[in-house]
C-alpha cells in the first residue's frame, strides 16, 4: 500500500526521441517536446533537470517493446497501438507502457508512446499544437513517476480538457515529492531524502550559516540581565 | 557532517527557545501570495491553480546597529497549511531569515535579507481512485514525508504608522541564482511590537 517509487536516480535525465512514424513534422515534434520539458524544468522545488538528446534515437518501437532499448527514457510514435496490448487508438492520445523499477525503488526503464495510428480518432496530427504539448507534458510526468490528479485543471488530469500546457500547484507538489531540492543536503529532519549528498553544497553551507546567525541573534539579544541596585 | 549539523541546530534551537518569552519581540500577521509572476501571466481562470494565497504568522526582532541600520532576524509559518487536491497530502511551509533594515525616513525603512524556505510534504500512501484512459485505476500518494529547502533573498518596505504598529510589504525570492527556477512570493504583514 502506498507509493514508494523514488523516480529516476539521476538528477539530470536525458530523454531520447525517435521521430520515425510520427505524423507531425519533426521540427514541430521537437518544439512541443522541448516546451513540455521546459515546463517541468521550471519547477522550483525540485532538483531534477530534464534534457532532450540532440541525436536521433536508434532504439525504436521493436526494441522498446522487447525491453532491449538502452536509450531510455524514450519518446516514440506508434502506428499500431495494439502492439502494446489492449490500447484503444480512438481514445488514447499517448501512454506510458512501461515503468520498471529496481529493488531500491528507482525507475530504470520507461518511455512514452504517442498515437500515430492511421485513421485513429486520437491520432497525433488531429491535435492542435497546444494539445500535443499538453499530451507530451502529461506523459513525461508519468515517466518521471507521477500518477494522475483529481484536479481537472492539473496537467496530470487523465483527460485532455484544454489546449495549452500549464503546470499547476498540484503538479508541482507531486514532482517536488519525488525529486525534492534540499540545499542543506538532507542534514535536517528525519524525513527520508533518497538522494544523499556526498558533500554539503556551497549554497547549503551559506544557508546553514544564515540560519545559525538568525537563531543565535534571536537567543543572544533576547536575554535581559537584572542590574544590581 | 549530517550528525554534526543536526546537533548544532538542536543546540542553537534550545538556546533561542529559552529566550522566546523575553521582551522586545515583534509579532507578524499577514498573508503570502506564491508564484507571483505565474499568477499574473496565467490564462484567465487559472491564477488560483498556479499560485496560492495563505495566511502568515511570524516573529521578528530589531537589533539596532547604528542610527540608520538594524539587523532583523525573523521567522514565519504559512497558515493554514496547504492541502493536496485529494485532501491526503499536507504541505507545511516556513521561512527563517536575516535582514538588514535601512531607515529611509522616520516611519519608513527598507529591508534586504537572506534566508531559507522550508517545505515539508506529508502523506501516508493513501489510495485514490481516479480516471485512467477509458476506465479508472487506483493511485497512491507517497508513503514517506519529503522536505524541500531553498535559499531565499528578501526585500521589504515597512511603514511604521504608530509607536507599536507597522505595515510591511515585500517580496521573497526563492532560488534567486537559478533563472529557470527563481520564484517570487509576495508578502504583506502587520508588524506589532509586543
Amino acid at each position: 500500500m502506498g507509493s514508494n517509487t523514488f523516480g529516476w536516480k539521476q538528477k539530470r535525465l536525458t530523454f531520447y526521441v525517435n521521430p520515425t512514424h510520427c505524423t507531425i513534422p519533426e521540427s514541430e515534434l521537437y518544439q512541443r517536446i522541448d516546451n513540455a520539458i521546459q515546463a517541468w524544468n521550471g519547477i522550483p522545488d525540485t532538483d531534477l533537470e530534464i534534457v532532450r538528446s540532440t541525436t536521433v534515437a536508434t532504439d525504436g518501437d521493436s526494441e522498446f517493446r522487447a525491453k532491449t532499448a538502452t536509450q531510455v527514457p524514450l519518446i516514440l510514435c506508434s502506428q499500431q497501438l495494439s502492439d502494446y496490448g489492449s490500447v484503444d487508438a480512438n481514445a488514447i492520445l499517448g501512454f506510458v507502457p512501461y515503468f520498471d523499477e529496481n529493488a531500491e525503488g528507482y525507475v530504470y526503464y520507461s518511455g512514452l508512446v504517442l498515437n500515430a495510428q492511421p485513421g485513429a480518432l486520437a491520432e497525433l496530427s488531429q491535435l492542435a499544437p497546444g494539445e500535443v504539448e499538453l499530451i507530451v507534458g502529461h506523459e513525461i510526468g508519468h515517466v518521471l513517476g507521477l500518477g494522475h490528479s483529481g484536479d481537472p485543471d492539473s496537467l496530470m488530469y487523465f483527460k485532455l480538457n484544454k489546449n495549452f500546457l500549464l503546470v499547476t500547484q498540484d503538479d508541482q507538489d507531486g514532482i517536488s515529492q519525488l525529486y525534492p531540492r534540499n540545499v542543506l543536503g538532507g542534514a535536517l529532519g528525519c524525513a527520508s531524502v533518497h538522494r544523499t549528498e556526498t558533500r554539503l553544497p556551497v549554497s547549503g553551507l551559506l544557508a546553514v550559516l544564515v540560519l545559525l546567525i538568525v537563531l543565535f541573534l534571536m537567543g543572544r539579544f533576547s536575554f535581559k540581565t537584572e542590574q544590581p541596585l | 557532517m549530517k550528525k554534526f549539523s543536526l546537533w548544532i541546530l538542536i543546540f542553537i534551537s534550545s538556546l533561542s527557545a529559552s529566550s522566546v518569552f523575553a521582551a522586545g519581540w515583534k509579532l507578524q500577521v499577514g498573508a503570502s501570495v506564491s508564484n507571483l509572476e505565474q499568477r499574473l501571466s496565467a490564462p484567465p481562470g487559472f491564477a488560483s491553480k498556479v499560485s496560492e494565497i495563505q495566511g502568515l504568522l511570524g516573529v521578528s526582532k530589531s537589533l539596532k546597529i547604528s542610527n540608520r541600520f538594524s539587523l532583523r532576524p525573523e521567522s514565519f509559518v504559512l497558515l493554514p497549511w496547504r492541502k493536496g487536491v485529494d485532501g491526503t497530502t499536507l504541505t507545511f511551509t516556513s521561512h527563517a531569515g536575516l535582514s538588514i533594515d535601512i531607515q529611509i525616513s522616520k516611519p519608513l525603512s527598507l529591508g534586504l535579507g537572506n534566508g531559507l524556505l522550508w517545505e515539508m510534504f506529508c502523506s501516508r500512501g493513501e489510495a485514490v481512485n481516479l480516471g485512467n484512459g477509458t476506465g479508472t485505476s487506483t493511485f497512491y500518494t507517497p508513503s514517506r514525508w519529503t522536505q524541500v529547502v531553498l535559499p531565499t533573498a528578501t526585500i521589504s518596505l515597512e511603514w511604521k504608522f504608530s509607536k507599536r504598529v507597522g505595515l510591511q510589504f515585500g517580496f521573497l525570492i526563492s532560488d534567486y541564482l537559478n533563472s529557470n527556477k527563481r520564484r517570487v512570493r509576495g508578502l504583506g504583514k502587520v508588524v506589532i511590537d509586543l
